[in-house]
């Protein structure tokens, strides 16, 4: 699994909002690590803090967010508390964020060219001349027909597909040792989707950078990822290698999210639900965050569980893990 | 009764309309959000006493500025606490012909305000009543009259102002006349967008089946709606005719020398200003001022409380 | 797209139409035309001819006719004080009265947008909301009264400026300018503070506006993402986002500042076209009166015509609405 000094090593992260109504705990003792080449999925429903994670590693959480605690060891360089003017050399530098939506990414009365250029002369010392020549190559890297004449071009004039090449291309100028890509398929047609997975892992593997790529969707990620952490309200519940956490979750949320995959179900069977709703990470109870929609829950869930072993290569937050083979 | 509102009711008495239609309860509710701001309610204390002494001027002013009589050219210029050969003291000081300057200010602010006022009124009266017409009417009523109102409003007040006035000259009757061209088209504005709102509530159909008439249902259900947006308008409408009104009297095209309002008084002192006699400029200033910023600070507070009403 | 020019070019031809009719019929019944169009001075035999050659012994709809057809020979009578003609009077004093609203053009833009970007940046902070009290002073301050008392405290007492006049011009392209002059520029920095103020108050407002909307946006999330400075950030990704709202309103408020030089030019006795008109008001300068009123309309008519088509042309929505309507 990856060489011994991983790319990124996040550990104990927290972040939380310091808003009038009281503390959201966004992020909550989150640990993982990313080697070189390698895939991480980071999985949960919307508001379990995952991109809050992802701002958090680059240094982007706004007020009344703040990070609290915890390392982000990158390239064995802890930045949780670095000043910004070294995030700001590796931001878009050497750690690179795709962003959900496409067409909210791009800065509509600016062209193109302009926001790929920027990017280059933020951080190398080269001429406006090789900026727009590397801007170009980018584009062509991932896939855009006839760069030259869409670099002049506005947002407006790509379509939503596009735009996400865009900002694919944009995290690329600078070849990167990281990428964190915050759903950045959610808000595309599913063939286009395809097409910038298949991308994305071709490049990560042919550069040896290292991506974080969040989601709602397992099975975004099932085809892409390495290596899986399911966040549920701020904090990882279960962690492993992605394709032994799908074929056997031990998180009762996991193996939630599982069985609610159309792909995973026996035709013919409906589709399970979590029942419930995400809880409000507002003054969170204390205890497992996820025992008022547990069916395992019982008196031990009062407590907070902490992160276990259960086997190698697993870990989970739970008192009651799916242990049994064959689930 | 029927017959009252038949006749017309004039489009300023429907507020006790809403008075006897709630129950008091919102306007309690409204006093206390009101009154829950303190700049708010300290203007509105302000903004009071100014009215008090414009509409008692004549009782409280330590003297008659106008009152040949009683003005000595001998005591003109005086500096501010000074004392007259009569033994009186000048508070404010006196200004170039020798008037007692708090009086004359006194005096101002009853004419700027009155002026203020009695345009604000015609001209709530005249728009609220075009705007309701376009609203209610629709169609080809309803674009001529907004195409007018748009391009009244391209034009800017001042200038909608100074062509009246070059053709129509001075005098308080020609100014109010201004005064109120240049505010109608805002109100008939206001008035014609919330009344569209509410033409297309049932009640209005309700009342269209009973065959009320058109007057009756304009006046006495769609008027009364429309009321929350028009306060704020009449208030910011108001501040801003008192400054323009000061304005064109500074000028020298507005009210007449016989009418003395603040923004004359202003100019009279101008001359004075460069010698260094501030007092015959500054102290009418301050009172415009005071007057101005409290309106709109009354104004803003209304606008605050009376707008998540309207969305209730 | 021509449909709409040309729909709005009728409609500004009839709005002139309609002006110079009330002027022209405002003048007829409001006083006698001959105290107002011939110099009162003249004798008997002056009068009639005059009366003549103006065409006032003829009907009404007539005389109207003749003075459209003279204003449009560029003739709209001649000064009573002046004794020169009204047209060439007001076009000798445009030049110092746009001189003043470019003047103050640039400065509303000048510290509008950094005070509304600084303040939109930084909602909380006390420094926001001083700018903030201040723009709503600027927006109740009467513009005559903050210049008196720019007057007394620059010019009388602490005598860095001067108050009055335009100090010493210089042509350029044969236009007598007061900017490229350290005089002329002492003399233009307060009548141009005193007009901006207004103008000022509404640039930061909607600088302010326009900023707290986009910096919550994904790509300014994502320029910060990319390692941009703070400066840059703010420069060019915001600044240019807020800019469109912002020229489209100074468009429209640039005749706006053209009507309230009368104010600023009365107060500073700076020789435009607004102390003009105003100085002829008072002196009963009718021809003057007339040709200001027409060459005003005509400027205002023109202008929202412009600023009108260039936004049709930047937002295809205006276009769209026009041809359904």
């Amino acid at each position: 699994m990856g060489s011994n000094a991983p790319t990124l090593r996040v550990e104990d992260l927290k972040t939380h909002f310091f808003t009038k109504a009281g503390v959201v705990k966004a992020v909550d003792n989150v640990s993982f690590s990313v080697d070189r080449a390698q895939i991480l999925g980071l999985v949960g429903e919307s508001g379990s803090g995952k991109t809050v994670t992802g701002f958090s590693i680059l240094g982007l959480v706004d007020a009344p967010g703040r990070v609290v605690g915890g390392r982000i060891e990158f390239n064995g360089e802890d930045i949780a508390n670095a000043d910004e003017g070294r995030m700001q050399t590796l931001r878009g530098n050497r750690i690179a964020m795709i962003f959900q939506d496409p067409m909210m990414t791009l800065n509509p009365v600016l062209r193109v060219e302009t926001q790929m250029m920027e990017t280059v002369l933020a951080h190398q010392k080269v001429d406006r001349k090789t900026a727009r020549q590397r801007a170009r190559d980018a584009l062509g890297q991932v896939g855009i027909p006839s760069p030259d004449e869409r670099l002049a071009a506005y947002p407006h004039q790509f379509s939503g597909g596009m735009r996400q090449r865009v900002a694919i291309a944009i995290a690329l100028l600078n070849d990167p040792d990281l990428i964190i890509a915050d759903e950045p398929t959610t808000a595309l047609d599913v063939t286009i989707q395809a097409q910038i997975l298949f991308e994305a892992q071709k490049l990560c593997r042919e550069r040896g950078t290292a991506m974080i790529w969040i989601t709602h969707d397992l099975a975004v990620i099932a085809g892409l990822a390495d290596k899986v952490c399911v966040m549920y309200a701020g904090r990882i519940v279960e962690a492993g290698a992605i394709d032994e956490v799908l074929d056997h979750p031990v998180h009762p949320y996991t193996r939630g999210l599982i069985g609610s995959v159309p792909s995973r179900n026996r035709r013919g069977v409906p589709l399970y639900q979590i029942p419930g709703m995400t809880p409000a990470l507002l003054n969170l109870p204390p205890g497992c965050a996820f025992r008022e929609r547990c069916p395992q829950a019982d008196g031990a869930c009062m407590a907070e569980p902490g992160l276990s072993v259960p086997f190698d290569g697993r870990a989970v937050r739970c008192f009651h893990p799916h242990l049994e083979a064959g689930a | 009764m029927t017959a009252l509102a038949e006749q017309g009711v004039p489009p300023g008495a429907p507020s006790d309309a809403v008075g006897t239609d709630q129950a008091d309860t919102p306007l309690r509710r409204f006093l206390a959000d009101f009154f829950e701001s303190r700049v708010a309610t300290g203007a509105l204390v302000v903004l009071l006493g100014i009215v008090f002494i414009a509409v008692f001027a004549p009782w409280i002013s330590p003297t008659d500025p106008y009152d040949l009589a009683t003005v000595d050219i001998m005591d003109n210029r005086l500096p501010p606490g000074s004392e007259s050969y009569t033994g009186m003291i000048y508070w404010l000081g006196t200004d170039g012909a020798g008037r007692d300057l708090l009086s004359a200010i006194f005096y101002g602010l009853r004419t700027s305000l009155s002026v203020g006022v009695m345009s604000g009124l015609i001209a709530m009266v005249l728009g609220s009543s075009i705007g309701l017409t376009a609203a209610y009417f629709g169609g080809r009523t309803d674009t001529l009259i907004m195409r007018v109102v748009d391009v009244q409003l391209s034009f800017p007040a001042i200038l909608v102002a100074l062509i009246l006035l070059a053709l129509l000259g001075k005098g308080v009757d020609k100014i109010i006349i201004a005064l109120v061209a240049v505010q109608w088209a805002y109100y008939a504005r206001t008035v014609r967008a919330s009344a569209l709102v509410e033409r297309r509530k049932e009640y209005v159909e309700a009342a269209t089946c009973l065959a009320l008439s058109h007057r009756r249902i304009l006046f006495r259900h769609v008027l009364p709606n429309c009321l929350p947006p028009l306060i704020v308008v009449v208030t910011v409408q108001t501040a801003h005719a008192i400054s323009l009104e000061a304005t064109l009297s500074f000028l020298g095209i507005g009210l007449p020398v016989t009418e003395p309002s603040l923004g004359l008084l202003i100019a009279n002192g101008f001359d004075y200003m460069l010698s260094l006699k501030y007092w015959i400029s500054i102290f009418p200033g301050i009172a415009l001022l005071i007057t101005i910023v409290t309106i709109n600070l009354v104004g803003d507070q209304l606008r605050d409380v009376l707008n998540p009403r309207l969305q209730r | 797209m021509s449909v709409f020019v040309i729909r709005r070019l009728m409609q500004s031809i009839a709005v002139v139409a309609v002006m110079s009719f009330i002027v022209f019929f405002g003048i007829h019944i409001v006083g006698d035309p001959v105290d107002m169009l011939i110099n009162p001075e003249a004798d008997q035999a002056d009068i009639e001819a005059a009366m003549h050659a103006l065409g006032l012994d003829r009907p009404a709809h007539e005389q109207y006719w003749y003075f459209l057809v003279n204003a449009f020979k560029g003739d709209l009578g001649r000064s009573f004080i002046f004794g020169e003609p009204a047209l060439q009077l007001i076009v000798q004093r445009m030049p110092a009265t746009l001189e003043l609203a470019f003047a103050a053009l640039f400065l509303s833009v000048l510290i509008g947008i950094p005070l509304g970007v600084y303040s939109g940046l930084h909602p909380d902070t006390l420094a926001s909301k001083t700018i903030m009290s201040g723009s709503i002073l600027g927006f109740s301050l009467p513009t005559f009264w903050v210049g008196l008392m720019m007057i007394m405290v620059f010019a009388v007492i602490l005598g860095w400026l001067p108050s009055t006049g335009r100090g010493e011009t210089v042509p350029l392209f044969g236009i007598p300018v007061s900017f490229l002059t350290l005089d002329g520029l002492s003399h233009l920095l307060m009548p141009a503070v005193n007009l901006a103020l207004f103008k000022m108050s509404l640039v930061t407002r909607l600088a302010r506006a326009g900023t707290r909307e986009v910096v919550h946006q994904d790509y300014i999330k994502f320029a910060r993402a990319k390692g941009l400075s703070p400066r840059r950030v703010v420069l060019v990704h915001v600044l240019k986002n807020i800019m469109i709202p912002v020229v489209t309103v100074i468009g429209l408020e640039f005749g706006g500042l053209i009507a309230f030089s009368v104010v600023t030019e009365s107060v500073f006795a700076w020789p435009g076209m607004g102390k003009l008109i105003i100085e002829s008001i008072q002196n009963l300068d009718r021809p003057v009166i007339v040709a200001y009123l027409m060459i005003t309309v005509l400027m205002f008519v023109t202008i929202n015509l412009v600023v009108d088509v260039l936004y049709s042309v930047l937002d295809p929505r205006v276009r769209l609405q026009d041809i359904r309507a």
